[in-house]
């Protein structure tokens, strides 16, 4: 059932994309390359590969909502609306605002957070070092 | 649990415990066997002792200083670097931020590399000191080399982790692990100076400055 | 600490009554203080080049942070917190133990307490000071230099060093009195336990036996000066050796009698013959074993001289002596008496020739007399050898002259002059005083 809504809500997006000709994929790729210099500037670690589909793989018992989240004012709380998943960045900015850590944290808390939780509860998990997200090219 | 999050978790603990522990049982000996003051000091200067740890802690402050243009600037970069570098770097604060949540401001990047330079360039020149200055030979003990050593290795393989430069993941676990052990030797080594300077200056200060008219700095 | 007695030196003990000993004394004489500057050293060597000996001679030995590691050794090995309380670190018999070699050595021939290493030490260490624990504790074992036993006996029983009665000190006075009256005038004399006056005047015993004219010097300072000053029975010994023992209690039992002399008498203030560690003691040390300040102003001699001069008082012809003329600072006087200034406002009054040493006033060096070195014999090489520092310094001036004022430095310079040649004179600073009075 969430396939049909999430192919249409893909093409939705995909056209919004095109139409506001932004150059960046929002579509679901394999890999997406987490460099912001636009909320960032000068970066001090190389830019982050993720691989979504793999997560998507990964996480199919947890759904997108392991990742995907909205702050919901009415119950103060995060909540994850299928089909409403949006980028990371669309919320979190350079610097936090109230209980919303700033993008850079926010990408720590979910990536190294998961991984290091995973890997406690001897799961398959991902790197939780530095330098295996932000590899050098 | 694999070498990382055991160096990460556990061993970070245990170090920082040892070097709170090992600090408060090395400042509360002092306090505690020294109780009494068997000697009073009817002429102690507070303000003196305040002056005598303040000059000691400005670059070009005290006599000795004053005397050695090379050595002084050096030394104070050292201090400087090796104190304001673990704290606020970014890698660092990001891990504090990881285990409890909270982080502060952080040094760029061009910063970072810089005092990593100034601590290499500072624990060669110490070495150098105490291997090829006489009277600096002449009180060294092992300790004495092995503790710049560790330092060295410590900031250099932090800065090939930070820039991975060699294998990254074995670089990382033991520039976390060697690091550990340097602090966890805080409190039983010559870097307990850090805990005991401000006491022996301020000492020093409250009876020969003010009262004695012998400026210690 | 005051309230204790002399406390005897027990040469004769039993392995058990010396580790007992040994811990007495350590509880008593450490501190935080103590604690804080013995930890504190990061052996950086700076120390080195602060004190005499090693300036003399670049041996290990004579480096104070050395120093101070054999008397951390030594409180490893016997009151360290957690290994003394292991019955497999049961510590040695102290009086077979070779590290208490060492550290006689180190406490007593290689180290004059001068304290010029604690004024360079980044960390603060007074190294003088914990040095002090070492002679302290070697005192409990009875291990003392020959020289610092017998003076400190014979004052102890009769008040002086040199034994001398109380009628030999007013027999003495008495001819001095005689004699000065030449020079002085008929109708001079000299007070002798005169009430209320405003100066007690402390005398070296020396002066009185074996080098009168030194006290001639004296007196006639005073005299011209108009001071209403007295001499006393009750007590005419600066000197105090007992603290070079390491024994602050017997040091206090000597400083006392000065003290009470001055309640018998009732006089307004002490004034002392020239004396480095007598001045020290006095002024400084006794404060803090009785923990409150002094109620009345104890001087070194020459802190008068510069008032009197001030005050127009005192009028110096200039240059009666040739110069150039130099002043070594008594470590005890300068450095850890606080007395910098005033001997250097009054040789300028005297000379137009006067020359600094390098360095001078509190960053001095010491003469390599100090520390009661000079009071033992045996010690006459080691001091030749370590005067060697000061030799130099003395030589760069080019100084006709030495003045100091300090019984213990003027011997030692004395004897550096010859052994290394200076051509010098040494001078007490009353000496070229009481010669220029006009």
């Amino acid at each position: 059932m969430s396939f049909f809504n999430r192919k249409f809500k893909f093409i939705g997006w995909s056209l919004l994309c095109l139409l506001l000709q932004t150059g960046t994929a929002f579509a679901q790729e394999e890999n997406y390359v987490l460099a912001h210099q636009d909320v960032f500037g000068k970066m001090q670690r190389p830019a982050v590969h993720f691989p979504h589909a793999a997560h998507e793989e990964a996480l199919s018992d947890e759904g997108c909502g392991a990742c995907h989240h909205v702050f919901d004012e009415q119950v103060k709380k995060l909540v994850y609306t299928e089909g409403e998943e949006q980028e990371c960045k669309t919320c979190h900015g350079l610097k936090p605002a109230g209980t919303s850590p700033a993008l850079r944290e926010a990408y720590h808390k979910s990536c190294t957070g998961c991984h290091r939780l995973k890997k406690k509860n001897i799961e398959k998990s991902g790197p939780t070092t530095c330098g295996e997200c932000h590899p050098k090219k | 649990m694999d070498l990382y999050e055991l160096v990460r978790g556990p061993l970070a603990v245990a170090a920082f415990a040892v070097l709170i522990l090992g600090s408060l049982y090395r400042a509360l000996s002092m306090i505690k066997v020294g109780k009494k003051a068997k000697m009073l000091y009817p002429q102690a200067s507070i303000s003196g002792g305040l002056r005598s740890i303040l000059h000691h802690l400005l670059p070009f402050g005290a006599s000795y200083m004053r005397a050695r243009t090379v050595f002084t600037v050096i030394t104070f970069l050292f201090h400087m670097a090796v104190i304001i570098l673990p704290i606020f770097l970014m890698s660092h604060i990001v891990l504090w931020f990881e285990s409890f949540g909270f982080l502060w401001w952080e040094l760029s990047k061009p910063a970072a590399d810089t005092m990593t330079a100034v601590v290499v360039i500072a624990c060669l020149f110490f070495i150098g000191r105490r291997l090829f200055v006489s009277e600096v030979r002449q009180v060294s003990s092992a300790s004495e080399y092995l503790l710049p050593i560790l330092i060295l290795i410590v900031f250099l393989t932090g800065f090939c982790a930070s820039h991975q430069w060699g294998p990254y993941r074995p670089m990382l676990i033991f520039h976390i692990a060697t690091s550990e052990i340097l602090i966890a030797l805080i409190p039983f080594s010559r870097l307990m100076h850090m805990l005991f300077f401000p006491f022996s200056r301020a000492y020093m200060g409250a009876e020969h400055s003010r009262v004695l008219g012998a400026k210690d700095w | 600490m005051a309230s204790h007695g002399a406390s005897t030196l027990d040469m004769n003990l039993n392995p058990a009554q010396a580790v007992d000993s040994l811990q007495k004394i350590y509880r008593k004489y450490t501190s935080r203080k103590f604690f804080a500057m013995l930890q504190a050293c990061v052996h950086c060597g700076l120390c080195a080049e602060a004190c005499h000996y090693y300036c003399s001679e670049k041996k290990s030995d004579f480096i104070p942070a050395n120093r101070i590691k054999r008397l951390a050794a030594v409180i490893n090995e016997y009151f360290h917190p957690l290994k003394s309380k292991l019955p497999f670190f049961t510590p040695g018999n102290p009086l077979t133990n070779p590290k208490f070699d060492g550290l006689y050595k180190a406490a007593f021939e290689n180290c004059t307490l001068c304290g010029k290493c604690a004024l360079i030490c980044p960390m603060g260490i007074n190294t003088g000071e914990i040095m002090y624990l070492a002679r302290a504790l070697l005192f409990g074992l009875g291990r003392i230099p020959s020289g610092l036993i017998g003076p400190v006996q014979t004052t102890l029983t009769t008040g002086n060093y040199l034994g001398l009665s109380g009628e030999d000190f007013i027999e003495t006075v008495e001819w001095i009195a005689e004699e000065m009256a030449e020079d002085m005038g008929a109708g001079f004399t000299i007070p002798i336990d005169k009430e209320q006056p405003q100066v007690l005047y402390i005398p070296h015993p020396l002066t009185l036996r074996d080098l009168p004219f030194l006290l001639m010097s004296e007196l006639k300072i005073l005299a011209a000066a108009g001071e209403d000053y007295t001499l006393s029975t009750h007590d005419f010994d600066v000197v105090n050796y007992a603290f070079y023992q390491g024994s602050k209690e017997n040091a206090f039992q000597i400083a006392n009698t000065t003290l009470q002399a001055r309640e018998k008498l009732q006089a307004k203030s002490i004034a002392l013959a020239p004396c480095g560690h007598g001045y020290r003691i006095l002024r400084w040390e006794v404060e803090k074993m009785l923990g409150e300040k002094h109620n009345f102003p104890i001087y070194s001699l020459v802190e008068l001289i510069d008032r009197y001069i001030q005050d127009g008082r005192l009028k110096l012809e200039k240059d009666k002596f040739e110069g150039p003329i130099t002043y070594h600072d008594p470590c005890n006087i300068a450095r850890r008496g606080g007395i910098i200034q005033q001997p250097r406002n009054v040789i300028k009054a005297l000379t137009s020739n006067f020359v600094e040493m390098e360095p001078y006033g509190v960053h001095n060096f010491c003469c390599g007399g100090g520390g009661g070195l000079a009071s033992t014999a045996d010690f006459g090489k080691i001091r030749a050898t370590m005067g060697k520092a000061k030799a130099e310094q003395i030589r760069k001036t080019g100084a006709k002259i030495v003045v100091t004022g300090c019984f213990n430095c003027k011997t030692q310079i004395r004897d550096i002059g010859q052994n290394y040649d200076l051509g010098i004179e040494v001078k007490s600073i009353v000496e070229v005083v009481a010669d220029s009075i006009r």
